[in-house]
């Protein structure tokens, strides 16, 4: 599973142009910050990691 | 296709430009083709893949309807084989691939029935999947009927739970991280936790133990290791993010001063008046959000178009009330469809929950763009010459209405000694009615003043023009062209307090 799943993150990063190098990279990380900002349900009671989430990505 | 586009690795000899480009066009059809066929799902590559999807770009972009149609395909598979209302479906069962191959995802989905709650409501257990095993049950609030069942399984939470921490992964490593508190609700059952990159305090606002609490958390220096020192996040409702706002004012705290990076509110629509004054009084962003507790996911009001995106990997349709065309702008029903496995115990496939939004073309993210404007059932259209005419939705009303401090709010809050103004996030006191026995048929729009109209008749006239006006110029209704051509006549009346009912507890 693990491996058949890597290959395809492998060939989107290498179609969009991202490397794993810029995993961390500021746009990266801002990304993952709105995404998960938005996908944290109204009946979740961690929900407080999208509001933290969101500031993270406008630091 | 050359072996190295199908997925085998990035090292290997470099292809030449144009074998790079031409194996790049394919790589959105190979991830979903692929992606639709795999056995299990890793939560952590799927991140990664919605990660990249949602880049800025055309490339990103294909690959994100390529990620949809991947897990359509995968949705409409597990429900057919696994839960008893799809599997005895005609439009399931005769569901085969369009043109025998994967399409886009609302190729995969056209055809397919549109889901009600009623439906849901009326036989729950159907509805359950037979592959998993049930971890919490939720329900739906029954602000807009009777509450329905959401059942989640060991597996969904499982696979959530790794997926948004590899989400989350890179803000994990950054120095002291964040704390935030939460303001939760008991509106549906038991929560699905997730992961969450800081430390997630929860308090409330609902009475004054839980409000001196709030206040407490939020100015108190903290001294845990690894974590920063004040509290740096608020969530909740946007009716308690509003009363605690009020409550600090009333009480001579500027909100201002906490140092706040960061607001969200959910679970009600956030009238702009009420967002603007969270985003002054706090001098931070706000982050207003659409949710469903049937599906995992929603919407985020864009901070760049101001509309709300849906997120990546929830998928959403804008069809006309009553048929299955789709709405490319204007007015229509929201339908969503959330994926597996991010939901697998209670499938949702093009779920109707009865909200009218009105689709945007110019919004600036792949996902569809679109702004609320109220349940179906509370919105008021006229029926002229066989043709859906709108003429009031019940957020354009409430916008209006949220933006003038005559109009008389529901004090929600009646039971919360500490603060004084208890209506901060009340819905407004308000009714509206479409009298067809008129000629022509007459648009009325009851409005309950804090005071008595007769008192002060020039300012409740002024009030009275103004939500008129507003209602004339809402966005996809026809209110002011069928008044201009006498189909139609709008009448906004000021009604003292207490002369209304309790307005509906949704909009």
């Amino acid at each position: 599973m693990l491996s058949e799943m890597n290959d395809l993150v492998s060939v989107a990063e290498r179609a969009i142009g991202e490397s794993k190098a810029q995993l961390d990279s500021d746009q990266t990380r801002a990304l993952a910050a709105q995404v998960t900002a938005e996908v944290v349900a109204e009946v979740s009671a961690e929900s407080s990691a999208k509001a933290l989430a969101e500031g993270l990505q406008r630091r | 296709m050359t072996e190295r586009s199908r997925g085998g690795g990035p090292s290997g000899p470099r292809p030449s430009p144009d074998t790079e480009n031409a194996e790049n066009a394919d790589a959105p059809l190979l991830v979903r083709d692929r992606l639709a066929h795999m056995e299990d799902v890793d939560p952590g590559g799927l991140a990664r893949l919605f990660s990249l999807a949602s880049l800025e770009g055309e490339v990103p972009a294909r690959f994100l309807d390529a990620l949809h149609a991947a897990l359509a395909h995968r949705t409409i598979t597990h429900a057919r084989a696994h839960v008893p209302w799809y599997r005895e479906h005609p439009e399931y069962a005769a569901w085969s691939l369009p043109q025998g191959r994967l399409g886009s995802p609302s190729e995969l989905l056209r055809g397919l029935p549109v889901l009600y709650r009623a439906v849901v409501a009326a036989s729950p257990a159907r509805f359950v999947a037979d592959d998993v095993v049930l971890s919490a049950l939720g329900h739906t609030s029954g602000s807009t009927g009777t509450p329905l069942p959401v059942r989640r399984s060991v597996e969904e939470s499982d696979f959530l739970a790794a997926y948004f921490e590899r989400l989350t992964a890179p803000l994990a490593h950054e120095g002291p991280r964040p704390i935030s508190l939460n303001l939760p609700n008991a509106y549906h059952g038991t929560p699905l936790r997730l992961p969450a990159p800081g430390l997630s305090l929860s308090s409330g606002v609902t009475d004054d133990l839980l409000l001196g609490e709030t206040v407490r958390a939020l100015t108190t220096r903290y001294d845990l290791p690894g974590f920063r020192t004040r509290v740096e996040f608020l969530s909740g409702l946007v009716n308690h993010v509003l009363l605690l706002t009020g409550h600090l004012m009333e009480q001579g705290i500027d909100p201002r001063a906490l140092g706040l990076r960061g607001v969200s509110v959910a679970g009600g629509a956030a009238a702009p008046h009420w967002r603007r004054f969270l985003a002054s009084a706090w001098g931070c962003p706000v982050t207003d959000r659409f949710t469903l507790t049937e599906v995992v996911g929603g919407a985020s009001r864009c901070a760049a178009c101001d509309l709300f995106h849906l997120d990546p990997h929830v998928f959403g349709e804008v069809l006309e009330p009553g048929s299955d065309t789709p709405v490319a702008e204007g007015p229509g029903r929201l339908v969503l469809t959330a994926f597996h496995p991010f939901v697998q115990m209670q499938p949702m496939i093009r779920y109707d929950a009865g909200d009218l939004v009105l689709r945007r073309k110019n919004g600036c993210r792949p996902t569809p763009a679109f702004e609320f404007l109220g349940k179906r059932g509370n919105a008021i259209a006229l029926e002229l010459r066989g043709r859906r005419k709108w003429l009031l939705f019940p957020a354009v009303l409430n916008a209006v209405l949220a933006g003038l401090p005559d109009v008389r709010a529901v004090e929600w809050a009646s039971g919360v000694r500490r603060v004084f103004d208890r209506t901060l996030g009340g819905l407004p006191y308000a009714r509206t009615v479409l009298d067809r026995s008129s000629s022509p048929p007459e648009l009325r729009v009851e409005v309950e003043l804090r005071y008595g109209p007769h008192f002060h008749p020039a300012r409740a006239e002024e009030v009275a023009a103004q939500v008129a006006d507003a209602l004339r110029r809402a966005e996809g209704t026809a209110l002011a062209e069928l008044e201009a051509g006498g189909a139609v006549r709008l009448r906004v009346v000021c009604r003292p307090p207490g002369s209304l009912p309790e307005p509906e507890l949704k909009l």
